[in-house]
């Protein structure tokens, strides 16, 4: 078991291993493709958390090796990559969710006739049992 | 040490990480997630991560959320979807295997957090060094612009090329833009009336507060963005915007960037290298283009869900 004299830091990467590795279970175990889809997400949050828990090393070193190494604050470069990923993230995520609706859809229509309603229905429209 | 914060909050985290990812109903799942992204944010508070807690907010809870609890509200599938395919002899096969195997690689990552040596990357120093010469002073926004202008260039692509994507697969003209929105209580409207102002100015002063403090091109465009989304929502004309201005505005970004890239060579410096000189005025537009790249293209994002062609 953990001992307890181990700082922030190290508590934030344990938490994002979890985060991490759970996520990547439930994607690959998962059927529903909402699910999927989520699941990827909270993977890549782990990676996230885990970048941003490294970052915050550099601010939480002491006076003479922050003087050392000149950094002051969060190391700015990890940052920057983590602001990437979440843009990344969002990305994949618009385009997987435009698949589903895509995917669903023509599932839906298939087995109905009713696939010639015009688009203004389309908010009023049911699922057929 | 750990403070009890600390404790907490990373608690929370495993418990709603889990909420986002067992359930099996669609709307429960999304919102777990929606959870998570506020709770992550906290996290990066506490870290000191100011900048990336305001993407966070911005772009990962505020839009993501917003277009999975789209997806999940309409989406036709029933409730209770979200389960596991059951292998057919031993049902309970395949969880146990995952949870085993997430518990062993769990144990085991985490083990090596906890005996590595610890050591800072070498990149601080000169990062410091050289940070005057971008013309920005905000470090973040450098190393965005500056050092990894390159993949800012390609990033801004992605979003760029998504949003191409999810316009191609709606196959017709962007007829999502015509297509009436479900009705909404009256107060909607007037919120969104009172706030948008206020969120176009807060875009604003994040963008051109990205030089010297925390913000910058891609919170300030998912505060944009977000503006749109509840304009269209509440019912207020788009149709003039989508149609006509949001395809150029997708392109001038990335197109400007490029060009922005290509005075370099002609002046016999690198690509993508800005000259101290005019660095700050070339940082300075690129960003502002940008900005309005990535509002666009998540507009686009969120619209292109609406009704994609096939979904009748």
């Amino acid at each position: 078991m953990l001992e307890l004299g181990f700082d922030a830091i190290t508590w934030y990467l344990v938490i994002s291993t979890a985060v991490l590795m759970f996520g990547m279970v439930r994607l690959l175990l998962v059927r529903d493709l909402v699910a999927r889809l989520v699941a990827l997400d909270v993977t890549g949050l782990g990676v996230l958390l885990m970048l941003v828990a490294l970052a915050a090393r550099s601010s939480d070193e002491t006076g003479a090796q922050a003087a050392e190494t000149g950094a002051a604050g969060p190391d700015a470069v990890l940052q920057a990559l983590v602001i990437t990923g979440l843009v990344i993230a969002v990305a994949f995520t618009g385009l997987g969710a435009v698949l589903i609706r895509r995917i669903e859809g023509a599932k839906d229509t298939e087995g109905s006739d009713s696939g010639e309603e015009s688009p203004s229905t389309a908010g009023e429209r049911d699922r057929d049992d | 040490m750990i403070s009890p914060v600390d404790l907490a909050l990373g608690a929370a985290v495993l418990l709603v990480a889990g909420l986002s990812l067992v359930p099996r109903s669609r709307l429960v799942v999304t919102m777990g997630f929606l959870a998570l992204g506020v709770l992550v944010t906290m996290v990066w508070l506490r870290l000191d991560s100011l900048d990336v807690a305001l993407a966070e907010a911005g772009i990962g809870t505020g839009l993501l959320s917003g277009l999975m609890v789209w997806l999940a509200v309409r989406s036709p599938e029933p409730p209770g979807a979200g389960g596991m395919e059951p292998s057919p002899r031993l049902p309970w096969l395949r969880p146990a295997v995952g949870v085993v195997c997430g518990a062993v690689l769990t144990v085991v990552t985490a083990a090596v957090w906890l005996r590595v040596e610890d050591r800072l990357p070498a990149w601080g120093g000169p990062v410091e060094e050289q940070l005057p010469d971008t013309g920005v002073e905000h470090g973040i926004t450098g190393v965005l612009l500056a050092f990894r202008a390159y993949d800012t260039l390609l990033e801004s692509a992605i979003l760029m090329l998504t949003a191409a994507a999810v316009m191609a697969l709606s196959s017709t003209n962007l007829h999502q833009a015509a297509a009436p929105m479900p009705p909404v209580p009256l107060a909607l409207p007037w919120a969104t009336r009172l706030l948008v102002p206020a969120l176009v100015l807060l875009g604003l002063w994040l963008l051109f507060a990205g030089s010297r403090d925390s913000g910058g091109a891609f919170q300030s465009g998912a505060v944009l963005a977000a503006a749109l989304i509840l304009m269209r929502t509440s019912h207020i004309d788009l149709r003039g915007l989508s149609t006509y201005l949001l395809r150029p505005a997708l392109v001038v970004g990335v197109v400007v960037f490029i060009l922005a890239g290509l005075v370099g060579p002609m002046l016999g410096l690198p690509w993508l290298s800005w000259d101290p000189d005019w660095a700050f005025a070339a940082v300075l537009t690129v960003e502002v283009l940008l900005t309005t790249g990535i509002a666009a293209g998540l507009y686009m994002l969120f619209l292109t869900l609406e009704n994609p062609e096939g979904v009748r």
